[in-house]
């Protein structure tokens, strides 16, 4: 009805534009199935490792019922290595084990990632390779509940990763455009 | 397009000038390889200030100013002071690398200087920390390490000091030591009364309470003195005259054996203890209702403060619980029995530890699937309100209390339950009235309100024991009945996929 302020907690918020795209492709996430619809199955998809990004209505009454999923979404443990190394001065010793253990073309995608090193006795040590999944807010629940295809209103949802997708490149330039809205 | 480098180091902030970027251009191999060579590195990055931090504390406010992504005033001033000035309407010919993405925004948003955090500012950064106390003249050897090792130290402590979950520990160790202590109390309590039986065994069919059988063993001391005059006394203890002349009379045909006053005195020293033990429960059981109201007040009002507890301590602190999806809180406490079935394909428990709540005791047979599943929702939500919520109040763990009542009802009579929406909309409004209303009037009432649970909580507690009774009975018949056939489960998955 009347237009409320927003919950600062509701944070990234989509404009109107890219709310629309996103829910466009909400809209066909569930054509082809790739859609979990609700908070609790969004959880799972994020503790199962499956989810591309979470989708959260900021209009939510109480919004505290979705802030679990940001916290999930973060800090999702990506790739596990161990490497023994002889010296700890540099860093640079970090980026030639792993460019001699993966090759240079993928480390140089490994720097879009956090990596955190996990000093360990024998002086070798755990490199844990972090990846976020995005997660953005749009304006409102029941439009949300229409893109889903349910007469209900929903308040998260989460997209879910298929290698054979044909909606693979339009989720790779969803994802790139919600972590703009972090910078 | 100039562009300069913002460091943070322990020692203070430092602000580098990048040259030759345009020969480097954006490659980062190259810049990878210049950076291990500090004679290539000082000729592409040159220090242009430094401002070091005037304490160990400054350090670290600045240092968590950063980290959560705002720019202090000193940090303010010090760009301003050393960057060139941005003037309005006009593109600046320069941009500012950070390491945080965050602060480069809001740096932005106050100063107008446009920040960039991508992989070949990284890069730099990270020669610029490689090199660190070679730029700085004034740094004697050493000093980096030490300031590193201090401020590491200090952000340590302070991100650790104001953790949450810390306070979510008390909880879980008072509900651990709740268990324990009537374990014990009840071991005690038994060994009382096997001890003082052998002085006086037919104490035992009189008195039946363990607290009252010690507090009485601990008035009489010796049954042979026994007399008119210990009437009052034990009339006050047991709360009935009769009871107390019979224990008089049975005082004076015993067949116990006489035990010597040392005896005697090491058995009155056990039942003191015995009573202060329970004493003693009785006080930690008010710390925890009082701690589960200030930590989980939501939860709290809707399944209790034991259940509760026991919820948070079983998932390991209030913010795992609330991470949890409402399908794990509804079997946590069974995990045995889940993987016994996961393995044999047999069936899954409908309830862990919320079997204890008064809600799946008072539901009928058929239908203590259903209400478990929409109580563990139920608590989901105000497990979640009570961890993220910055207000402390029971108002939405009372309407989800009531919600799951009208499900009881619906199951039972057919009454329509309301809808979520509406549920959270009321409580909203009331929470807007309230914030409106005089604080006196508020604090009236809510301490209305505590007694009125109180009442009904003891009477919930009641039904629940009477109906546990039923129960067990009932869950004889589930056997047999899900023995008899899988064709009434598919009948009742359909079901349930339809609702």
């Amino acid at each position: 009805m009347t237009v409320e302020g927003v919950n600062p907690k509701a944070y990234p918020l989509a404009d109107s534009q890219l709310s629309i795209t996103i829910l466009d492709l909400v809209q066909q996430a569930t054509n082809y199935k790739q859609l979990k619809k609700g908070a609790n199955e969004a959880t799972k998809t994020l503790n199962r490792g499956i989810s591309e990004f979470i989708v959260m209505a900021a209009d939510t009454e109480p919004l505290e019922i979705l802030l679990h999923l940001p916290l999930l979404a973060e800090d999702k443990v990506f790739e596990f290595l161990l490497i023994v190394s002889l010296s700890y001065e540099s860093q640079l010793v970090v980026s030639l084990a792993l460019a001699s253990f993966t090759g240079f073309t993928w480390v140089s995608s490994s720097y879009d990632k956090k990596i955190r090193l996990y000093w360990l006795l024998d002086s070798s040590f755990e490199i844990v390779i972090v990846d976020n999944v995005p997660y953005v807010f749009v304006p409102s629940k029941q439009a949300l509940g229409r893109a889903c295809d349910v007469t209900r209103p929903v308040i998260a949802c989460s997209v879910t990763s298929n290698e054979a997708s044909q909606l693979k490149s339009q989720i790779q330039h969803l994802k790139d455009a919600i972590e703009k809205l972090l910078i | 397009m100039k562009i300069y480098l913002l460091s943070e180091s322990p020692s203070g902030y430092g602000l580098f000038e990048g040259h030759g970027s345009d020969e480097i251009g954006q490659n980062t191999e190259a810049v990878r390889s210049s950076v291990s060579d500090l004679s290539r590195f000082g000729r592409v990055v040159q220090l242009t200030a430094f401002h070091p931090f005037q304490s160990a504390l400054d350090a670290l406010n600045q240092i968590n100013a950063v980290s959560e992504g705002y720019m202090s005033d000193e940090l303010r001033s010090f760009l301003e002071l050393n960057l060139p000035k941005v003037k309005e309407g006009k593109k600046p010919k320069f941009s500012l690398g950070v390491s945080e993405p965050k602060i480069g925004s809001c740096i932005f948003e106050a100063t107008k200087i446009p920040c960039q955090s991508n992989e070949f500012v990284h890069e730099l950064l990270r020669g610029v920390r490689q090199h660190f106390d070679r730029f700085i003249k004034d740094l004697k050897p050493g000093d980096l390490e030490k300031a590193q090792l201090g401020l590491a130290h200090s952000y340590s402590r302070a991100k650790v000091k104001f953790n949450v979950n810390r306070v979510d520990n008390m909880v879980i160790q008072a509900i651990f030591m709740l268990d324990t202590l009537d374990k014990d109390i009840n071991s005690f309590a038994m060994r009382v009364r096997e001890w003082y039986s052998w002085h006086f065994p037919e104490l035992v069919k009189i008195v039946n309470d363990n607290y009252l059988y010690a507090k009485v063993s601990k008035i009489i001391v010796d049954k042979s003195k026994l007399s008119e005059e210990h009437i009052p006394m034990l009339t006050e203890a047991l709360g009935d005259e009769d009871k107390a002349r019979e224990v008089i009379e049975a005082g004076k045909a015993s067949m116990g054996q006489d035990l010597s006053p040392v005896d005697l005195i090491n058995v009155q020293t056990f039942a003191q203890r015995v009573m202060d033990l329970a004493d003693y429960r009785k006080k930690l059981y008010d710390y925890l209702v009082t701690k589960m109201s200030d930590i989980a007040p939501n939860l709290a009002a809707l399944i209790g403060e034991m259940v509760g507890a026991r919820l948070i301590s079983h998932a390991g602190s209030l913010t795992n619980l609330a991470k949890c999806p409402s399908s794990t809180l509804q079997i946590l406490g069974a995990e045995k029995a889940l993987f016994r079935a996961l393995k044999t394909r047999g069936n899954t428990p409908k309830y862990g530890l919320i079997f204890h709540s008064s809600f799946i005791g008072r539901a009928s047979a058929k239908n203590k699937g259903r209400i478990a599943r929409f109580l563990a929702n139920k608590c989901s939500i105000a497990s979640r309100i009570d961890c993220f919520s910055d207000n402390s109040t029971t108002a939405f763990g009372e309407k989800l209390r009531e919600q799951v009542e009208e499900r009881l009802d619906f199951y039972d009579k057919g009454v329509a339950p309301r809808k979520n929406v509406d549920v959270m909309k009321e409580v909203l409004e009331n929470l807007e009235k309230k914030d409106e209303g005089e604080k006196t009037v508020d604090a009236s009432e809510k301490k209305k309100k505590r007694k009125t649970e109180e009442k009904e909580e003891e009477k919930e507690e009641e039904k629940s024991k009477k109906k546990k009774k039923k129960s067990k009975a009932v869950e004889g018949e589930e056997l047999t009945a899900t023995d008899n056939g899988h064709s009434k489960k598919k009948k009742k998955t359909k079901s349930q996929d339809d609702e």
